[in-house]
């Protein structure tokens, strides 16, 4: 986004104006009119339009302050927030939106001018920059996971110490065993309390698990969908979008009816022409403006399935709640270590009858980064070519687009060698 | 000529233009590409067809970073190109290993196509641009710097993979009283290194085949040999190998 | 003789005694990250890729690599060993995050794992371990006790901490007045300490290759009888922290030692690509009382020369603010 000259030179003054009016919540109750003129206009919105007055509710909520704000790392269950009556706000993909209206640049610098290095992820990154700057909401609780990566401790301390907000950390070991599972309970039993105590209410878990429930159903629907009729999502990655809806929104009717629309929208979707490259998407893509996604298509490659909008979990069927969440954020290791990782994407990839798996790195993330070696020759041992993307998902100095482009282009034609 | 068809590759730092006929290469140029890649590649071809006697070639194929800049033929990525141009110099080559300006590349070759392939990370490290930077940290050219490098001696070890933090390295070499040779002889090793790291992730093929403008670097050559163990093939034009390749393929149709 | 080599400070080498084998901190004899280059991204822990060449370069070696799976670049090297490494198959020992009793319940547990699979190494029986582990605790504790006392009381300065050949020292030329508390990973450390030694300054190290090791500075209270548990509490919540331990305790530790060593600086080498380093280097950045000198650095064993006119300037000027 590109501001007049004038605007620009008093940078520092517009943020602080910006930082003024975000924190006043009365100011947001401005917006219902405006949403209730959506609403009137679209009574029926199509998934775009659902998306966006969904967006509009949901900001106007956070900084509306109309509940406890309550951040979280991105395996910590939102159930549990939405049974403790709190807002959740997930630092890493606000920082993905932020990237995505080109608003990036502004949050980096910032983080760098008090010494948060380039090479950190981008997505605390951006997050610290926009805390600094009093810019995201003031959070009343922060959860966090261990299992991660070895930046989302320290981030989320950074975090509780900037906003001066109690920190609630959930150590999740790697592998899942009944012991561990007891582990990662009890720990949210604490949890649980000491969140009572600061909201002065129990959580309400029945509605939670409720939508929860009927999220994942949907979930599965979709994935099945996909499968049998070979949906193209158009542009490729497209879905990744989304993911709002598959991480914060899970335990709310907003996730519901989101995926409700996204299942009626695969039903009318076109297949995938058979001369794409069916490509399995790994990891997340970059969410600053690019042309990705016109390479892809100019390249034919169709991308079938995406690692992180699957059900990952097992959906609750009537177990002790606590127990049910431990195991939700131990499933996560499926995106976390490596055997799991691989395993879970040669299923996927045989699954989904694709051809191929591409994932755009992340510079500052480690834990990903450093399993794709392993990654890559494991699928060739099964028969799949992988296509790493040098770059970073929101710091638009690490991309390059002619570099990209001679790897998309090289790697559709080995492929379509290797498939004729 | 009905037969001529002419491939351009319009790299990052050299454009190169190949005209085919019947299989075989009839006419080259080479010039810097400079800061126009639209116009470079244009005039490389002019370059090439004059220097034939011709005025227009019957098919035309762009490859390298440029080739959407040349908007008036078919483009095809320098992989696919690379790994034809090498097959037909090397019908056997199994592996081709090009270092660009830019970008180091390893393709895996089956038959004159590319089945798979490694390329540098965004870093500089292990490419020409790499062999650039260096070249004016020591205040030589690049030219100065291969001669440099030819008599340099083993012993000095550049082990920094990050071209500023190796600028950083090879500095503190000149400063610790290390002879320029031997230092240009180190950097010569460290692109080999780092050339050899990407060779591992496809796998190692015989044979093996140098092209791009590094491999008319002797000490890079050396360098490389050294770690795989024997000597490369090196084709007498190097740096024409993927435009080669291009022809070839506008040539097939 | 079962040689088992580690690399972290969470690692208790009690417990690998104990079970008959005999621990053997890794110290980095090269810069060279070749063998590891294929297997690990540009930006990752510099440490871990010289590790994981030295293990693959060493071919069959005897020794067995233990892993503490204590972060990213841990985790990741031990995937890739497991997969690549020709030697005897690598342990590894989860750590927890945090120090509570949870925590320390947990690593207990992954310390008791741990022993029966170096017992399955040695060849050792399982009768008498217990009491084994309680007598090596226990013979440790007067050492651990008096390092301790003698660090923070300022006596144990430069790189005396460091074990085998880094504990050479040099002569300065002239003694100065001025200490500095040098904060840095694996790499680097020695040189850094002579290179400041031979002009003179005092240095206090706090890596992992002595200090953050051998430094137990929370001793009061009794230990659980239980030596597992023991041993976890030992190691997770009484022993100098790392960065990994969390910016706050460190960010106490660290006020608490430049306090107590009356240091007028502090140096940081800071790893490329270490999240926990990264991190602290904002949090003292944001808390220091004392001047702060930053050095990033990749893989390497050789003191960069540029580095001199840093850290001569940077002592010029603490010695110039008196």
């Amino acid at each position: 986004m590109k501001f007049p000259s004038f605007i620009r030179k008093r940078k520092d003054i517009l943020i602080r104006v910006v930082a003024f009016l975000m924190n006043r919540p009365g100011l947001f109750s401005l917006l219902t009119p405006y949403r209730w003129w959506l609403r009137y206009r679209a009574p029926h919105p199509d998934i775009h339009s659902f998306s966006y007055q969904a967006t509009l509710e949901y900001l106007q909520k956070l900084y509306g302050r109309s509940r406890p704000v309550m951040w979280s790392s991105l395996y910590f269950p939102a159930e549990f927030i939405h049974a403790a009556g709190g807002i959740p706000f997930y630092p890493e993909i606000a920082s993905g939106m932020v990237a995505a209206l080109g608003l990036a640049p502004f949050a980096l610098e910032r983080a760098g001018s008090e010494w948060f290095s380039p090479d950190m992820c981008s997505y605390h990154r951006i997050a610290t920059g926009l805390s600094l700057a009093k810019l995201f909401p003031r959070p009343d609780i922060l959860f966090a996971s261990s299992n991660i990566c070895s930046g989302t401790v320290p981030f989320f301390q950074t975090m509780a110490s900037i906003w001066k907000a109690p920190l609630f950390l959930v150590d999740v070991p790697p592998s899942f065993t009944l012991e561990s599972a007891r582990y990662v309970r009890e720990q949210l039993v604490e949890i649980s309390a000491k969140t009572k105590e600061i909201t002065g209410q129990p959580l309400q878990w029945a509605e939670p698990l409720r939508h929860s429930h009927r999220a994942h159903r949907l979930m599965e629907d979709l994935v099945r969908l996909r499968r049998e009729n070979d949906t193209l999502f158009t542009p490729p990655g497209k879905n990744i979008d989304y993911l709002p809806y598959y991480y914060q929104f899970i335990g709310t009717q907003i996730s519901v009816h989101f995926l409700e629309k996204l299942v009626e929208h695969a039903k009318k979707a076109n297949a995938v022409p058979p001369e794409k490259i069916k490509a399995v998407w790994l990891h997340l893509k970059p969410f600053f403006p690019n042309s990705l996604t016109e390479m892809l298509e100019n390249a034919d490659i169709a991308v079938c399935a995406e690692e992180f909008t699957l059900p990952y979990w097992e959906a609750w069927n009537g177990e002790e709640v606590l127990g049910w969440a431990a195991k939700k954020m131990m499933a996560s290791s499926v995106f976390l270590e490596a055997d799991q990782r691989i395993a879970a994407i040669i299923r996927l990839l045989r699954e989904t009858r694709a051809h191929a798996a591409m994932q755009f790195t992340q510079w500052g993330c480690r834990q990903s980064q450093g399993m794709n070696e392993l990654l890559r020759r494991a699928l060739r041992e099964e028969g799949y070519p992988l296509l790493t993307l040098d770059g970073d998902h929101l710091d638009h100095s690490h991309y390059s687009e002619e570099q990209l482009r001679t790897r998309i282009d090289a790697f559709a034609e080995t492929v379509k060698n290797t498939m004729t | 000529m009905d037969g001529l068809t002419a491939g351009v590759d319009i790299g990052s730092r050299t454009t190169a233009a190949v005209l085919a006929l019947g299989g075989k290469l009839v006419g080259s140029a080479l010039v810097e590409t400079g800061t126009q890649p639209q116009d470079v590649g244009k005039k490389a071809l002019q370059k090439a067809l004059y220097d034939f006697g011709e005025k227009a070639p019957r098919k035309m194929v762009t490859t390298g970073y440029g080739r959407f800049q040349f908007s008036s033929s078919d483009t095809v990525s320098e992989i696919t190109c690379q790994a034809r141009g090498s097959s037909h110099l090397f019908p056997k080559a199994a592996m081709v290993v090009d270092i660009g300006g830019q970008d180091s590349k390893v393709i895996l070759v089956r038959k004159g196509k590319a089945i798979d392939f490694a390329m540098n990370d965004k870093c500089a490290a292990g490419t020409g641009r790499f062999l650039e930077m260096m070249a004016q940290a020591l205040g030589v050219s690049l030219h100065e710097f291969i001669a440099l490098a030819g008599r340099g001696k083993e012993g000095v070890r550049l082990s920094s993979t990050c071209a500023v933090f190796a600028e950083s390295e090879l500095i503190s070499l000149v400063a610790a009283g290390k002879k320029p040779e031997d230092i240009a002889r180190a950097v010569a090793g460290a692109v080999a290194r780092r050339v050899m790291g990407l060779i591992r992730r496809v796998g190692l093929q015989r044979p093996l085949v140098l092209t791009g403008g590094v491999a008319r670097n002797a000490a890079i050559v050396d360098a490389l040999s050294a770690e795989l163990g024997f000597t490369p093939l090196v084709p007498t034009e190097p740096q024409l190998t993927c435009a080669l390749g291009a022809a070839l393929i506008a040539a097939q149709g | 003789m079962t040689l088992i080599q580690y690399f972290c400070a969470y690692v208790p080498p009690e417990l690998i005694r104990s079970c008959g084998a005999v621990p053997e901190f890794f110290y980095p004899t090269t810069g060279d990250t070749q063998e590891a280059d294929p297997l690990l991204p540009v930006p990752f822990c510099p440490f871990s890729k010289i590790l994981l060449h030295e293990l693959l370069a060493g071919g069959g070696n005897e020794k067995i690599p233990l892993f503490a799976l204590s972060c990213d670049a841990s985790r990741r090297t031990w995937e890739a060993v497991c997969r690549f490494f020709q030697g005897p198959s690598p342990l590894a020992l989860p750590v927890p995050f945090g120090g509570g009793q949870r925590a320390q319940d947990r690593f207990a547990r992954e310390l008791r794992r741990l022993s029966r699979m170096l017992l399955s190494y040695t060849g050792g029986k399982e009768h008498f371990l217990e009491k084994r582990l309680r007598d090596e605790i226990h013979s440790s504790l007067e050492e651990k006790k008096k390092v301790a006392e003698q660090y923070l009381s300022g006596c144990l300065s430069g790189g005396i901490l460091l074990d085998g050949s880094a504990t050479e020292r040099r002569n300065a030329a002239t003694k100065r007045n001025t200490s500095v508390l040098l904060t840095a990973s694996h790499l680097l450390v020695q040189p850094v300490i002579s290179f400041l030694e031979a002009r003179g300054f005092t240095v206090y190290e706090d890596s992992p290759l002595g200090m953050r090791r051998k430094v137990f500075p929370a001793f009061s209270g009794p230990l659980p009888e239980d030596p597992y548990l023991a041993l976890a509490q030992l190691y997770l919540a009484r022993k100098a922290p790392c960065p990994r331990a969390g910016i706050e305790q460190r960010r106490i530790f660290l006020l608490e030692l430049v306090k107590r060593l009356k240091v007028q600086g502090v140096m940081a080498l800071v790893p490329k690509f270490c999240d926990n380093v990264l991190y602290e280097t904002t949090m003292l950045q944001r808390f220091l009382p004392v001047p702060l000198l930053l050095l990033d650095h990749e893989a390497a064993n050789d003191f960069p020369a540029q580095w001199e006119t840093r850290l001569d300037a940077f002592c010029e000027t603490l010695e110039a603010s008196g």
